[in-house]
Formats: structure tokens, sequence, C-alpha cells
């Protein structure tokens, strides 16, 4: 299993640092880092920022051993983390990011996308000096699934690629909302990022060649379409919802074709299909065996946090440091753009 | 001696811990009238209970139950995982943590039974109050149904579990723990899937809960930090507290065989075994096998 993290090696090692972690913004994210983060190593998490009193209160009332504040500057200089994680909406990240570079904070961690466009990130990268590390909550790098599927594209499994067909969908937007109004983007920014991000990462993108988006229940892109050339010149298909209702979970599924078969690739399995040869599918029990060591949510949250502590230690930038995801949010941007022409 | 033989209640959910794909097959077949063909069946091959989550679909199936005239309620036993966190975290995506938190604590104070205590919880401004009554207040419409003394245990969903665990709260897990003994008249546990890391941390706070439901296989999936140190802590915590094991076919990924071949190692710190599925012939045969095997001193 470690065959697919090689990079996680000396992981117990780098959990003896002793490092202090700060978290801007408690929601769903913020929750889910934290507690990870205080599963793999106790007590790692020292500070919470959050603007909402109604959070910040109670839970200075019940978490005694997290300090609890509303202001980051405060933050930093009563707790001077090493590590700060930003877990707030979108929209935030960019000053919140911004302040923290500036403050001298040299381990960040922005929750996906990173920033509302490539724009904003390209000059995060600009304000940032050699030691910092940016890292970018695209957790499907570090699926177990995912990676064995570049892993057999790179070894040439397939033979050459000839299409891709990829959906990404949930069913987080269920009923109108007017929510997304001020970020002006939907469904793609939010969900598609992911998948726009392994397409990236697995074929390399070269152009976006069509898009068209739907709205649904928002006013911004609740359904999206698009067709992508990769590298290698064959076309990637892809379909991004957040009001599918018949998932209860999200789902990131993959079609890969080549000239010696099939591989199909989600978060749960990977077929792999090479006619007269091998038909194997493989599960999320075969892939996490003892691994990784903190089950909360799915492993893939976990093998991200142990990747960006052990970036920190042996002074690498992670897999997904901003630099790394640029071409994502710049294809996304692209998508964007493709899509409104269209419309 | 394993004393409970529990249906499980994942793939009538749409839960499935191998692939989504498979939870949407389960759940297209998962009416109220094949549940209870699966209960029947699996009761008749000798299953003793249900162990399900608060989700609404259980609690449409229980009110079926009750008219049913070939399986009484009061023929199963009942371990209620509380809350069903995937609506809470759906609900959270759509509105945000705080609105949800105010949401919460808005429903808890509807009832004239709870709002005594939760102005307590606000006079004192303590959150334990209102984590206790957020309990209570999921458990209510189950409770109007279940003869309470076929109720044998109310355990906390994992997600619940490990967040105190992660930030150190025990006086919050007490708190919940004294509120469904004592005001609930209810037995307490808690669901873990990290069972090694909060074996360590019930042992330093010298607090154990009368249950512990964790996951069990041989191929340690769902078992952290690892197998080993899973199955050391299943051990050491079975003297302490009642272990329900989960998932001992690994999601699907074992064979019932090789699934009961490894029990049989842990059988003597196991207080109960829970298994699902949305086939009557397979419940039937499933339970047969297991209780056949399990029983056996």
């Amino acid at each position: 299993m470690w065959v697919l993290y090689p990079e996680l090696k000396g992981i117990d090692e780098v959990l003896d640092d002793d490092l202090r972690i700060a978290t801007v913004g408690l929601g769903k994210m913020g929750l889910l880092h934290s507690a990870i983060l205080n599963m793999l190593k106790p007590g790692i998490v020292k500070a919470i920022v959050d603007k909402s009193y109604l959070v910040t209160f109670g839970g200075s009332r019940l978490i005694r051993n997290v300090k609890f504040c509303r202001d980051i500057s405060k933050m930093i200089h009563e707790v001077e983390p090493d590590i700060v994680y930003i877990t707030t909406p979108t929209r935030s990240h960019y000053p919140i990011a911004s302040q923290l570079i500036e403050k001298q904070v040299l381990n960040l961690f922005l929750e996906k996308p990173p920033t509302d466009n490539s724009i904003k990130a390209s000059s995060l990268l600009r304000k940032c000096g050699s030691n910092h590390k940016l890292m970018v909550g695209l957790q499907k790098r570090y699926s177990a699934t995912f990676r064995h599927a570049k892993k057999l594209v790179e070894e040439k499994m397939l033979g050459k690629i000839s299409s891709v067909e990829a959906y990404i969908k949930s069913n987080d937007v269920a009923a109108p909302t007017n929510r997304f109004d001020r970020l002006g983007k939907g469904v793609l920014l939010d969900l598609g990022v992911h998948l726009v991000d392994l397409i990236q990462w697995i074929f390399n993108v070269e152009k976006v060649e069509k898009a068209a988006m739907r709205k649904i229940y928002t006013n911004v892109d609740d359904h999206f379409q698009a067709s992508l050339k990769l590298a290698s010149g064959a076309e990637a298909l892809i379909e991004v919802s957040w009001s599918d209702v018949s998932r209860r979970l999200p789902e990131t599924c993959m079609k890969i074709c080549g000239e010696k078969g099939i591989i199909e690739v989600s978060e749960d399995y990977l077929k792999l299909d090479l006619p007269g040869s091998t038909k194997t599918a493989r599960y999320r029990p075969h892939y996490y065996q003892g691994i990784p060591q903190v089950n909360l949510a799915d492993p893939e949250y976990t093998l991200e946090n142990m990747h960006f502590l052990h970036s920190i230690h042996y002074a690498k930038q992670p897999l997904t440091s901003l630099q790394n995801t640029l071409k994502t949010m710049k294809i996304i941007d692209e998508l964007y753009e493709k899509a409104r022409k269209t419309h | 001696m394993i004393k409970d033989f529990l249906l499980g209640d994942n793939p009538f959910i749409g839960v499935s811990h191998l692939a989504q794909e498979k939870a949407r097959e389960e759940a297209k077949v998962s009416t109220v009238k094949n549940k209870i063909k699966v209960l029947k069946a699996a009761l008749n091959s000798g299953a003793t209970g249900y162990t399900f989550s608060t989700h609404d679909s259980n609690l449409e199936l229980l009110a079926a139950i009750k008219k049913e005239e070939n399986l009484h309620i009061e023929d199963l036993n009942y371990y209620i995982l509380v809350p069903y966190a995937q609506s809470y975290i759906r609900q959270a995506n759509k509105a945000g943590a705080p609105a949800l938190i105010q949401k919460i604590i808005a429903e808890i104070a509807k009832h004239p039974s709870r709002l005594i205590h939760a102005l307590k919880g606000a006079i004192l401004v303590d959150p334990k109050i209102f984590a206790s009554l957020f309990v209570e207040m999921n458990l209510s419409p189950y409770m109007k149904i279940l003869p309470p003394k076929k109720v044998k245990a109310v355990l906390l969903h994992e997600v619940l579990t490990e967040l105190i665990v992660s930030f150190d709260l025990i006086d919050l897990l007490k708190h919940i723990d004294h509120h469904v003994h004592n005001r609930l008249n209810l037995s307490f546990g808690i669901e873990t899937r990290n069972i090694g890391q909060v074996y360590n941390w019930l042992r330093k706070n010298n607090y154990f809960p009368e249950y512990i439901m964790t996951p069990l296989n041989p191929l340690g999936y769902q078992t952290a930090p690892s197998k080993t140190q899973a199955e050391k802590a299943v051990k050491e915590a079975g003297n302490r507290s009642k272990i329900i094991a989960i998932n001992i076919l690994a999601s699907g990924a074992v064979s019932l065989e090789d699934a009961l071949k490894y029990m049989q190692n842990m059988k003597n710190s196991l207080y109960a075994v829970a298994v699902g599925t949305s086939k009557p012939w397979r419940a039937k045969e499933n339970f047969a096998k297991i209780t056949n095997a399990l029983r056996r001193c």
C-alpha cells in the first residue's frame, strides 16, 4: 500500500515535531482538518479563529485547550503558529492568505478552491518567498485509487489513451438558494475543481475545447459540461453537478480508454479491463489496510494532512502546492470564459 | 461469549463502505416490505437485534414493524446510533456551521420537556447541556415507537466520538453518558473507527462507556491506527466495555468464512457482532453461519 505513498516514508518522525497549528474558519472543513490533525498528534491544534461569536464563544466554553479568537492578528501574536489552515468561504481565502503571508506565517493550507480565480492565485504566489509552503486542499490526489490510476497510465498499462469520460456529482444543492451570488461562480469552482485537477494531474490538459453551464437552483452554474483536449491528443469529456439527488455523498468517476483496455476509477474502486488478459476490481478495503492511521471521513483527508506535515518537516513543496495547482485554476478560468461565450 | 447478533442498517439507508454504486443498488431494493423480510430472515436464523442510525427511513421501518403480525417489535434488541451525521453535514454545507448550530438550538428548545434544560444550558453557558439535549432530540421519535426495555444502548456516532477524543472533551462525553443514563434511562456507548487512539484516551481518563462499537475484520479495514493496535485495544477495552464488532466482512471484501475464522480469536472480547445485508436469503444464510460459529464456546 505504501507504494502509492512513497513520499510518506518517515511519517512517524514527522509526527514527533513540535508544531503549532491554527485553523481559520470553524466550518465543516475546519472542524474536519482540526480533528484529524489532533488525532494524528494530540494537542497540535492550538488556536481557532472564526468571525462568528457563537462559534468562538461556544467553542471556548467547550474546548479548553484551544485558544478561540475572532481576530487573525491577535491569534498570530498570541499563538505564533507554525502552520495555519484556511478553511473559510472561498472569497475570503485571498485576503486571509495575503495577511498571513505578510505576517510571515510560512506554512499555509488553503482549502479548495485556493482562490476564486487564477489571477489571485498568481498574486499570492508572487507574495511568497522561497521558504513559504502554500498547500491547496485538492485531496483527490491523495486518494489511493486515483494514485493507482495515474501510476497505471504512466506505466502505459492501457497503451495510448484514446478518450476519457469523467464526472463529479453531489447532492449539495438541491433547493433554490442565492448564497453563491456574491462569489458569482458555482459548481465548477466548488466541486469541479477536483475533477479538473485530477485530469490535469494525470493527463495534462492542453486546451479547453467546449464548455456549457446550466442553472438549476442557483444564479450560478449548478451543472457544467466540457470537453478538454489532453496533451496526448485524446479528448476528455467532463460533467459536474451538485444537484444530483441520487448521490448520498460526492462521487468522482473516471473512465479511461486506451488502445489496450479500460480503467474505471472512483474514490471507491479501480476496475481494470485488459481484454484477453486481465479483468480486476479493487475496492477501498483492498487499498486502505493499516493506512491511514486516522479514520475520519475519507482516508484522503488524513493522507493529505500527513503529506503537508511531511513536506514541512523535509522542507519540500507539497504535491498540491499552489504552484503545482495553478494550471488547474487557469483551466477553471478558461472553462468559465468559454461557457459564458457559448451562453 | 457473544450475547447479541445484530442486523446492521447500512444497506437499508444507502450506505456502503465498499462503493457508492453498491449502496445505490441496495437502496433501490430496500423497500420497507423488503427490509421487514430481511429482519424476519435474520431473526429466524439467530439474529437477536437491529442496530441502526437515526435516519428517517428507520422511523418508517420501525412504525411498519409495529403493525406487522409476524414480526413483533419486542422480538428484537435495539442499538441506536445517534445522530445520522450525513444529514447534519448536508445542512452545514447548505447554510454554514453557525446557522446550523442556531437551528439545532431552536429545535432543541421547541419541545417543552427539553426547554427547561435548554434554558439551564443558556444560563450556565454550558454547551455540554445542549450536546446532551441534541442526542435526546435525535432519539426522541424512535423512543415513541420502541419499547424502552428493548433499547439496549444509545451509541454516539463516530463523527462525534472522534471529535470529542480529538479535542480531549472527556467532560462532554461523561455529560452525555450521564444524561442518557439518568434522564433517558438508557445505556450509553460510543462508536469509533479509531479504536486504538480512542482506547488510549479512555484509559488516560480512566473512563469507559458501557458499550464500544468498532470495525473489526481480517483486512484491518477501518481499524486505526493499525490492525494489530486495534486488535490489542479491543482485547483490552473488552475487559471494561461491551464491544460490538461491526464491518466484520470489511464491507464485503472478505468472505464470511474468513471473517468467522478471524473472529474466533477475538470472540472472547466481544459482546455483540453486527452485519448488514439487503437480501433476505443472505440474512438467513449469514446469521445461521455466524451464530453457529460464534455462539459455540
